[in-house]
């Protein structure tokens, strides 16, 4: 066997035995996430914006009186239920990447250098840290909102400024415990820089709590931008969420359930996916990187 | 002479106070010489060896004393004059050949990450000189070797990448740390023969820590007896050897294990 296959295969070997059935679950599900947000023009039948006042309130096409053309029904302006979905999707689909990436650069850059260098400078980020996770993470976004006003991307700046805390913390714990290591006495023994080990050395060892971070930190940042659209402080007006859609499919209720259920259950799907997915990887990492060790 | 060594003094700061731990270690070293430092655990060898480096933990010190290297002394050398100096002039062989490689990357990347920093080699030529420099330190099919990663090379394979990497930039110095106890008897050997011959080839100077004297004995030209932060006797090997001044020394002697008087003590109950 040459060098090459032999690494090919055990890359897929690798990846094989990351499998499980929470892992399998998970990835489905962030895959028909992100192909449903990258493909929504195709998808969607209709214009998630476009009223037809007159079709309002048509109830999925299974349900008595529904419309094969609206196949989860319309809401009170009659815009297409499935159409919004759709489009909802991307919403949280950039949410979750977006802020996602935000606040793992920031998070990763204060836990590596707090983690790397101790003493001061790890006393000041830890203490900023501590007062930051002091505040109840609703208000703080609520807060943030209120001052950065509504609007997508200011959802996702309100997501990384409240949420880096979780990666510093993390990564300054792992860095602690790979700084010790024999290697890096080795690395700084044959002359190379702090930088150089910072980067080079330990960041590489990091990612594998990085990745369960990242992927626990996208079902939290969509949590956040539905929760902070349903208060109605979130995206714009007329930008299709999920959480737009369940607080107006809150208001008629009693008219049609289906305009609260099916974002709802998008949520629910969306979230106990990504949660499957980075606790299913944590349960098949953690163990191989204590034998490494 | 490459090393002198004068009055070296090291302390350790706890919150309550600062702990002397070397008292005015003195010995020096010429070209191309194999000294040992040799002393039971605690008594300051790796202390000793990494204030050459500079690499003391953060709580620890040189209080005083110099460490003389080609004539300019290190003790007073700014970081980054000093990282000049790591791995291109001085290298150190660690103790853990396993965890004293970075398991995140291959043999390869790691050993050309080096040769980069301190020569003008491209990517290329460095790849070529690694297999070269694997070739020389007993690993056959370098080839495939550079593509592992560390934890899929054995204790003994692992040592020799290591010590590879430490002749690498051809050093005048090379720090090795007690660089077979953890591994077995038998690669022990082999590694103790792969060291000599690269020292040989390359007309490097070791200093040789150790708490096994009859370890050192094998490799070094001189050797020099640490007990509790101080150099007690320093010389020739069999003078060490066969002649030791000092009471401590009789004591390292005695306690080396022989082997037919062990078992004739575990067997004579038995056989009569």
């Amino acid at each position: 066997m040459s060098s090459e296959e032999f690494i090919t295969e055990s890359l897929f070997e690798g990846f094989k035995s990351i499998l499980s059935i929470k892992v399998i679950f998970g990835l489905i599900v962030l895959i028909i996430l992100f192909s449903t947000a990258i493909l929504a023009p195709v998808i969607s039948p209709f214009d998630p914006n476009e009223q037809r006042l007159n079709e309002a309130y048509k109830p999925p096409f299974w349900v008595k009186g529904g419309d094969k053309n609206y196949i989860l029904g319309t809401d009170s302006l009659g815009r297409d239920i499935f159409s919004r979905l759709v489009y909802g999707a991307r919403v949280a689909a950039v949410v979750a990447v977006v802020a996602t990436i935000l606040t793992a650069i920031t998070g990763i850059l204060v836990g590596l250098l707090s983690g790397f260098f101790g003493g001061k400078v790890d006393q000041i980020f830890m203490r900023l840290v501590d007062i930051w996770m002091s505040f109840p993470p609703v208000l703080f976004a609520l807060a943030l909102i209120a001052i950065l006003g509504v609007g997508l991307k200011n959802v996702i700046l309100a997501i990384a400024i409240i949420d880096w805390t979780r990666f510093a913390r993390v990564v300054r714990a792992e860095v602690i415990n790979i700084k010790e290591k024999d290697f890096i006495l080795a690395d700084k023994a044959v002359g190379m820089s702090n930088t150089h080990i910072i980067f080079r050395e330990i960041l590489p060892n990091t990612i594998p709590i990085i990745i369960i971070l990242a992927t626990l930190e996208m079902s939290i940042a969509i949590t956040v931008e539905i929760l902070l659209s349903y208060v109605g402080l979130g995206v714009k007006a007329f930008t299709p969420s999920w959480g737009s859609m369940i607080s107006e499919g809150l208001a008629y209720f009693r008219i049609g359930w289906w305009g609260m259920l099916f974002p709802m259950l998008a949520t629910i799907v969306v979230i106990l996916g990504l949660n499957s997915l980075g606790d299913g990887l944590r349960e098949k990492i953690d163990p191989r990187l204590s034998l490494m060790r | 002479m490459l090393l002198k060594v004068q009055d070296l003094k090291v302390s350790f700061a706890t919150p309550k106070r600062m702990i002397p731990t070397l008292h005015r270690v003195s010995f020096d070293l010429d070209y191309g010489e194999v000294l040992g430092l040799v002393g039971e655990s605690g008594t300051g060898k790796s202390i000793t060896g990494k204030s050459i480096l500079r690499l003391l933990p953060p709580n620890g010190m040189i209080t005083g004393g110099k460490i003389l290297f080609k004539k300019r002394d290190l003790v007073g050398l700014r970081e980054s004059e000093m990282r000049k100096i790591r791995g291109k002039e001085i290298s150190a062989v660690q103790q853990d050949p396993l965890s004293s490689l970075n398991p995140a990357f291959r043999i390869k990347d790691q050993m050309t990450d080096i040769l980069t920093l301190h020569t003008d080699m491209s990517e290329k030529e460095a790849e070529e000189h690694v297999i070269q420099l694997l070739n020389q330190v007993g690993i056959k099919d370098a080839r495939s070797v550079i593509n592992k990663y560390p934890h899929q090379l054995s204790g003994g394979m692992c040592q020799r990448v290591m010590i590879a990497i430490a002749f690498s930039c051809s050093p005048s110095l090379v720090i090795a740390d007690e660089p077979t106890t953890a591994l077995d008897v038998i690669t022990q050997a082999l590694v103790i023969e792969l060291m000599k011959r690269m020292q040989e080839e390359n007309n490097t100077s070791i200093i040789f820590i150790t708490h096994d004297i009859s370890l050192a004995s094998k490799i070094c030209e001189r050797i020099a007896v640490m007990h509790k932060g101080e150099v007690v006797e320093i010389g020739k090997t069999e003078e060490v050897l066969f002649n030791p001044k000092h009471e401590y020394t009789r004591l390292l002697i005695n306690s080396i294990p022989k082997i037919e008087k062990e078992i004739r003590t575990i067997f004579n109950g038995v056989e009569t």
